[in-house]
């Protein structure tokens, strides 16, 4: 049986539990498929979904539906008959169908509270609230400014703090890849920048492997650290599922949502869609800020033996032997 | 509840280590339950247990982005693993695989506070060398890579006391700084074999988990054996000062020389171990294990062979002729002893035969869910004195 969660418009949730081969679950996914292509029509009709075996039922019509989640994750075969197709030649068969295949990915993550120990938390702090006046706007490649909105502390990668908190990041690596059903990969560079967020702040949904730039980074770290009692509202980051098809990958409106907490990391993979949220901070102070520490790790295709992280002593340019599977 | 926990390779040497260990947690009553993680390859064959349960873990030893053989990376490195996969939250009473439990631990610990054995040989500098940590002066590398060195971390080793959730906060921080002060710390002997013992305390200062230090412990040339654990990671020696015995150069499972063996926490060991093995060469050990049926697992019967479908496992579990013949006798009365005699009625096999058919059938069965064991203790402890 496969654990299903329909998200419609306005909110709702449902949950119910369909055999991996229900018709129900192939229409659902038709349903979603068809919004997304020029090639087929949009399919809406009405639908009834048994819940609790049957005792009860959920009705709606299939506009309201917004995404699907699935666990564990179902990949369909999806039969949609072309929305202008072109008369059949003779020899085809007149019901000639396009073969789509979607799947719905709902992001893994892993949060790892305590991330430093007392003392490195607070001076991260302390550097963050000395470097004010080093931080700029942050800017977006291929987006017109809007679609981001904090401050960047530039140069903060050449760092000790960043060192320090690299190298135990790689400390890391191989529970995390593992956490994530990745394989362990060569690194290649490990990109970071250190933000800080207050009133009114945001950064749309977006993916940050996205560019040509960024194409190589795999996962995404983002350490928060923040003065307590915390001093703002909202600024959490959300995590959406996405619908892969046909090679494209488009993000849904369902979505896991993680509220900052101090010395806490949070880690994703690069390709997920998410969002910054608004941040509410009454003070306006810098010292108030939410901040954060964004890591990338990129990964490399080849291994290099030769690269040193962290401290200078990790090389985690080469996936160690004892770690291939 | 307390979880006893080891950490392994799945060495020949390690294995004999870790049956004296699960033999001697069962002696001494020890509540809770048993975990070996062990760090081995993928492709490496899991060893099995008649009661720990055995869990696999990445293997640190030579430690993957340091390329530094040191066995003690395995440490840290194999309960990082286990904390974060299986989301523990228990009291854990930490042991090395070098020693026996010999009294039970009953009292759970809560979060914010640990309790370890006091460690002797802690590296203290003179009051000149006041930082870091006041550690030697081969230390002062740390300095580079620790904010704050001025903290006082507590003068602990194994065995361990300590709440899972403390376990959990330190222990990356744990296996860095074991990393950080083997390739840091310069030594006349040019290695430095505590780094894994000394970054432990570090990383517990750091993570501001207080520490009660107590004698947990004593080691083969202690004259009394009056604490939980024996540690057995020194040899032991005759009244003269002759090294009777080694646990590098042991020979499992031969009997040991007690009779000129110094009189204390040496001789104590050599007889717990000499009376472990008498247990298994007379197959005695059998009558002190009761097998019981889990609860929901079904069976289904073929002509030459049984199914058994066990709640929470995909795919069945599938027995032999001889093995659907010794969970037929489990019938939660039975020890190992009688099923041995019952099969010995039915059978003509010889019985050093039939305890290994016995012995490979309950690993079987109880590593894949089906059975538990219940251990009957008669008569006499035989945990060491």
């Amino acid at each position: 049986m496969i654990a299903v969660q329909l998200q419609l418009e306005g909110g709702q949730r449902i949950d119910l539990r369909l055999r991996e081969d229900a018709p129900e679950l192939i229409t659902l996914f038709q349903i979603l498929a068809s919004r997304g292509s020029n090639e087929v029509e949009p399919v809406e009709k009405f639908l009834q979904l048994p819940l609790e075996n049957g005792k009860s039922a959920c009705s709606f019509n299939s506009r309201q539906l917004v995404s699907v989640i699935t666990e564990p994750p179902v990949i369909v075969q999806l039969e949609m008959p072309k929305a202008a197709e072109p008369a059949p030649a003779a020899s085809e068969p007149a019901n000639s169908a396009a073969v789509q295949t979607a799947v719905v990915h709902t992001p893994r993550f892993l949060l790892i509270d305590d991330f430093l120990s007392v003392d490195e938390h607070q001076d991260m702090l302390v550097y963050a609230l000395s470097h004010e006046a080093d931080f700029e706007s942050g800017t977006v490649e291929g987006h017109a400014s809007p679609h981001r909105q904090n401050k960047v502390i530039m140069g903060f990668a050449e760092t000790a703090h960043s060192r320090l908190l690299q190298n135990r990041l790689l400390t890391w690596l191989p529970h995390i890849t593992r956490g994530l059903n990745v394989d362990l990969f060569p690194v290649r560079h490990v990109e970071s920048q250190m933000t800080a967020s207050n009133d009114g702040h945001y950064y749309r949904m977006h993916n940050d492997a996205g560019s040509e730039e960024a194409g190589f980074r795999s996962l995404t770290c983002v350490y928060y650290f923040f003065r307590q009692p915390r001093p703002f509202s909202g600024g959490a980051l959300r995590l959406y599922d996405a619908l892969e098809q046909g090679g494209q990958r488009k993000a849904l409106g369902s979505f896991r949502e993680f509220e900052p907490v101090s010395n806490r990391l949070l880690v994703f993979r690069s390709t997920s869609y998410h969002e910054l949220m608004r941040i509410r901070c009454p003070s306006r102070q810098f010292s108030d800020s939410r901040f954060a520490v964004t890591n990338w790790i990129h990964k490399s295709a080849e291994q290099n033996p030769d690269a040193r992280f962290g401290w200078g002593q990790l090389r985690c340019g080469v996936v160690p032997p004892q770690f291939v599977s | 509840m307390i979880i006893t926990v080891f950490v392994s390779t799945h060495s020949a040497q390690d294995q004999w280590r870790a049956e004296l260990l699960e033999h001697s947690w069962i002696q001494a009553g020890q509540s809770g339950e048993l975990v070996r993680l062990v760090a081995c390859p993928p492709s490496a064959p899991l060893p099995m247990h008649i009661k720990a349960r055995v869990v696999r873990t990445l293997p640190y030893d030579p430690h993957p982005f340091l390329q530094d053989h040191f066995p003690g990376y395995n440490l840290p490195a194999a309960l990082l693993e286990w904390l974060v996969t299986e989301r523990v939250d228990a009291s854990l009473l930490l042991l090395d695989l070098d020693s026996v439990l010999r009294k039970s631990f009953d009292e759970e610990i809560a979060p914010g506070g640990a309790t370890g054995n006091r460690w002797e040989a802690w590296p203290a500098g003179s009051a000149a060398e006041s930082e870091p940590f006041g550690l030697k002066k081969n230390y002062s590398k740390l300095q580079e890579y620790c904010v704050n060195r001025k903290l006082k971390p507590p003068r602990v080793e194994f065995p361990m006391l300590i709440h899972s959730s403390d376990l959990l906060k330190m222990a990356a921080r744990w296996l860095e700084l074991t990393g950080l002060i083997r390739t840091g710390v310069s030594s006349k002997s040019g290695s430095t074999p505590d780094a894994h013992k000394v970054a432990y305390s570090l990383a517990a200062a750091e993570y501001r988990i207080p520490h009660r230090a107590l004698k947990l412990a004593v080691g083969t040339a202690d004259k009394k054996a009056n604490t939980a654990v024996l540690s057995y990671n020194q040899p032991v020696k005759s009244e003269r000062g002759k090294v009777l015995w080694d646990c590098a150069s042991y020979q499992p499972w031969s009997h040991a020389d007690v009779t000129t063996a110094r009189a204390g926490a040496g001789r104590s060991l050599l007889t717990f171990l000499n009376s472990y093995v008498t247990l298994r060469e007379t197959g005695e050990l059998l009558n002190t294990r009761r097998p019981r049926r889990c609860f929901g697992v079904r069976e289904a019967r073929l002509p030459d062979r049984m199914l058994l479908e066990i709640p929470g496992v995909e795919e069945p579990m599938n027995l032999n002729a001889s093995a659907s013949a010794i969970w037929n006798l489990c019938d939660n009365q039975r020890t190992l002893a009688d099923i041995a005699d019952e099969l010995q009625k039915q059978f003509d096999v010889p019985h050093e035969v039939l305890c290994d058919d016995i012995d490979q059938a309950i690993i079987q069965l109880h590593a894949g869910g089906a059975l538990d064991l219940d251990i009957v203790l008669t008569g006499t402890k035989t945990g060491p004195k």
